[in-house]
């Protein structure tokens, strides 16, 4: 008998799955101390101190922005390019000049290239004492044509890598959002074609480097002055070009009502959502509220999107929201991934939580955002990379004043009631972007927007 | 309320009593400010880094817990109970995570192969409320997680897997794991969403009393901070905290490997790309060396200088769109992995011969090193300004045994020579890879295969 019940045993056992042993018990408990119960005093507070920033012009018109982060491990050399061509363009160019750079076999400094809407960047990190070495590697690139097979490589990797990134479902859906916000007719394709990016690279190198339109941006243990004189011998002898930039006309953000966008995309395993709204453009003064208001609703756990389809729903991983400034026009947008049975249940906690923000302020999420968006300019003053960034994004927009100065004192005035307010003028008739298996059409057509099916 | 945890039943101790006992070391870090690490009574063991150049703090504490450690059938368990605590705990009832950002700090977690890692990084006035958070975690994770709580985690760890686990990475992660063995503890790492519904509250909490108490965590706190008073908060809020004794893995040493095994394999394999996807995928595996193991350092190098060796000779000319070099470290053993996009119209066998070729050359002194080693250096010069990372190194190095420091890294890959790093390559990559695949999108018709071993 025994034996029949061991046996019976082990055949649960392996029937059912590993078997494990019960929770251990009795448990003897942490003493739950009454200081538990309240986390901790700060220990003070911190200020936020502006690093020294030096603003000069080298010869040939190039804008020398050097902020002198004494303590930083590494200095940052950043070469920014302000353009008005369509994207596409500059991102051919941006490769151009990162294989042309990459190629160069004396570079000691970590490169990295991306271009936007509104710059080019190209940054060069390197160690302590080597700024010297970076700009030597700033000027081999821009100081001299591009060589044809440098171009060659690079229009070969461009059209390439778009060709990826149209395959990649959420670049699809983000340039079809930015396409329907900013109404540039070349991003409604998801993949940029030579129709649309004409014009050849070394058209484009002539035209965009242009030291009036460029700053070099130095930030680290450096003294201004010296950096200036470097910046002088490496960079001065490049000379302003014939014809200038031609402008590439953006048409006026023009919203139709809310509308969806369904990529037939079969064998995905959820629904690929991003929705957008038209949002305050690039000026020269940074929009400190329209941070506050995509960190309100989509950024830590505790936001209200992450709140509603995370926290409570366990409807996505996470809802992340984003403010670009763009030239013509800024977006907010946002994406977040579904199950496609609860596509419908999504969209309308989306719009439920939109209308909330609108209706009424939201002062835990703001005193959340305002204070995650201080403690990050407190990092802005201290990271050179950080430092760097503040001061190219200042060029671009043509800012004379300090940035992180003036964005420090808008945060101590900002209200929940401004952030409501904002909310009001941005936050309607958003445009949907999904991404998913034909069957979501039904889901979409039912919720009522006008659909508009992409394959 | 209580904190779940059988240890003090074990050794009799009692919150009064804890104290710190034993002083391990005191290393002096390049910039010359101290670490020192110690173990409080109840097994934890505490590494303090103070570094005051930057506002801020960054605080980790790392589990010797890792994906490897699932149990058979359960696999998922260390990723659950990862999104457990940066859940609730019964003093942060409304969330952990949430109230780290409401200070204006920066919190994440990670499970790897080898660990769970919980960590952030503050605003410095907030270094205590780390602490008191990190505690709140360890102690009294278990008491505010009941099955409603359990099925939300479920639920996003089930999102979270379709969204990013279950895509791209998934045939990398199954290539890494075919470098193993099948009893050895990286062979069944690939993820697999089945197991999460698996999983009862129980279970959940059998596996965190007998693996996550303090003998099996290390605390690491990096930033600026007076070394003294962390030390009297640690036991304050750590020292009391009851745990199981330390959980001694299976196997803590990479296990040997017959020469068959370790002869080039090679697999078909799910692409779980794209249908539309046009090109041919080339990887390439080699077994190397454990992280901090000779070679380790050496094998960063020879990836990066490979990367722009492949992306001159086969990117450039478009015989391949993309190269990928990686060689992430791990505690049993690394893999060195070379990932190739292809065009349609080159043959495999021709470009798997110019990549040796490449990796051939790479015995000999080359122009890449030179550049390779400073681009190490200045990346570990960049992590010096991130303080939260800092404290995950410090946390997960010393839960491995050897104390190591970002500051090391700068350290290690300066001081390299080209004759360290030919050693390395005709040591661990001459000899040829482990594991070849060759992925030809267009013969995955509707059905697709898994690794064929």
């Amino acid at each position: 008998m025994m034996r029949y019940c061991n046996l019976c045993l082990i055949l649960i056992c392996a029937c059912g799955g590993p078997v494990f042993p019960p929770p251990v018990r009795p448990l003897v408990p942490t003493p739950d101390d009454h200081w538990r119960n309240q986390p901790p005093r700060a220990a003070g507070s911190t200020a936020i101190e502006a690093p020294t920033t030096a603003r000069s012009q080298l010869t040939n018109g190039m804008t020398l922005l050097a902020a002198e982060v004494a303590d930083a491990p590494y200095a940052d050399v950043v070469v920014v390019v302000a353009h008005t061509v369509q994207e596409g363009e500059a991102r051919k160019l941006a490769t151009a000049l990162e294989q042309s750079a990459r190629d160069d076999l004396r570079q000691l400094s970590v490169l990295s290239v991306f271009a936007t809407s509104a710059e080019i960047e190209l940054r060069w990190r390197c160690e302590p004492g080597h700024v010297d070495d970076a700009l030597r590697a700033a000027a081999a690139v821009l100081t001299r044509p591009l060589a044809a097979g440098v171009v060659e490589v690079a229009e070969r990797r461009y059209r390439a890598e778009e060709e990826l990134l149209g395959l990649r479902t959420s670049e699809r859906v983000v340039r079809t959002l930015r396409a329907r916000i900013t109404g540039v007719d070349g991003a409604s394709l998801p993949v940029d074609s030579p129709e649309i990016s004409e014009r050849s690279i070394p058209v484009l190198f002539t035209e965009l480097i242009d030291p009036a339109h460029m700053a070099l941006v130095v930030a680290g243990p450096i003294a201004a002055q010296a950096t200036h004189e470097l910046a002088e011998q490496h960079l001065g002898s490049l000379a302003q070009p014939v014809t200038h930039a031609r402008r590439f006309e953006t048409s006026a953000a023009h919203l139709p009502t809310e509308r969806a966008i369904l990529f037939i995309k079969q064998h995905m395993p959820v629904a690929l959502i991003g929705f957008a709204f038209v949002a305050p453009r690039l000026t020269r003064h940074r929009n400190i509220d329209a941070h506050v208001l995509a960190r309100v609703l989509g950024y830590g756990i505790g936001s209200i999107l992450n709140a509603a389809l995370r926290e409570t729903h366990g409807m996505t991983y996470g809802v992340h929201v984003y403010y670009e400034e763009g030239p013509s026009t800024g977006m907010l947008y946002g994406l977040l991934a579904v199950q496609p049975a609860r596509l419908s249940d999504a969209l309308e906690q989306l719009r439920n939580s939109f209308e909330r923000v609108r209706r009424a302020e939201q002062p835990v999420q703001f005193r959340h955002a305002r204070d995650q968006i201080r403690a990050g300019l407190i990092l802005s003053t201290r990271w050179a990379e950080l430092v760097a960034s503040h001061l190219a994004q200042s060029f671009i927009a043509g800012r004379q004043s300090d940035l992180i100065s003036e964005e420090t004192a808008r945060l101590e005035t900002i209200k929940p009631r401004d952030i409501q307010i904002l909310a009001q003028r941005v936050l309607h008739e958003p445009q949907f972007v999904v991404a998913g298996s034909r069957e979501l059409l039904a889901t979409l057509q039912w919720d009522g927007a006008p659909v508009e099916l992409v394959r | 309320m209580l904190g779940w945890s059988p240890m003090a039943a074990k050794s009799g101790m009692t919150g009064g009593a804890i104290a710190l006992v034993l002083l391990m070391a005191a290393l002096a870090s390049a910039d010359g400010s101290l670490v020192v690490q110690s173990q409080l009574p109840n097994g934890l063991t505490v590494v303090i880094q103070a570094d005051h150049r930057l506002p801020r703090v960054g605080v980790a504490v790392t589990y010797a817990v890792g994906r490897r450690d699932d149990p058979r059938g359960l696999e998922g368990l260390a990723h659950i109970v990862e999104h457990a605590l940066a859940d609730a705990s019964t003093h942060v009832p409304g969330g952990t995570v949430q109230h780290l950002e409401a200070l204006g700090g920066v919190a994440s977690a990670m499970t790897t192969p080898d660990f769970t890692t919980m960590y952030e990084e503050l605003p410095r006035e907030y270094w205590e409320t780390g602490l008191w958070l990190e505690s709140d975690r360890m102690a009294f994770m278990l008491s505010a997680l009941d099955t409603k709580r359990l099925e939300r985690i479920r639920a996003v760890v089930k999102r979270e897997w379709e969204e990013r686990i279950g895509k791209v990475d998934r045939s990398a992660a199954a290539i890494v794991s075919s470098l193993y063995a099948g009893n050895h503890p990286y062979a069944r790492l690939v993820d697999d969403a089945s197991g999460l519904d698996v999983f009862t509250l129980d279970q959940v909490r059998w596996f965190f009393q007998r693996r996550y108490g303090p003998a099996s965590a290390v605390l690491a706190i990096v930033g600026d901070v007076d070394p003294t008073l962390v030390d009297a908060a640690v036991r304050k809020y750590f020292g009391s905290i009851r745990g199981s004794s330390a959980f001694v893995r299976r196997a803590q040493t990479p296990p040997h490997w017959p020469d068959e095994q370790l002869a080039a394999r090679e697999h078909s394999i799910d692409p779980g790309l794209d249908r539309n996807w046009r090109w041919e995928r080339l990887d390439l595996a080699w077994q190397t060396p454990a992280a901090y193991a000779p070679g380790d350092a050496e094998l960063d190098i020879v990836a990066l200088m490979l990367q722009e060796r492949l992306r001159k000779r086969l990117l450039n000319d478009g015989t391949v769109f993309a190269v990928g070099v990686q060689h992430p470290s791990r505690q049993l053993g690394s893999p060195f992995t070379i990932r190739l996009e292809v065009s349609p119209q080159h043959s495999l066998d021709g470009i798997l011969s110019s990549v040796m070729a490449e990796v051939s050359r790479l015995r000999s002194a080359s122009a890449e090193f030179e550049p390779a080693r400073r681009r190490q250096v200045i990346r570990g010069l960049r992590e010096l300004d991130n303080l939260a990372w800092r404290a995950y190194r410090l946390a997960e190095s010393a839960c491995s045994g050897t104390l190591h420091m970002v500051e090391d890294d700068v350290e290690r890959y300066g001081s390299l020579g080209d004759k360290d790093v030919a050693r390395a390559v005709l040591t661990y990559l001459l000899p040829g890879p482990h594991v070849v695949v060759r992925s030809q999108f267009s013969r995955f018709a509707s059905q697709p295969r898994s690794i064929d071993r």
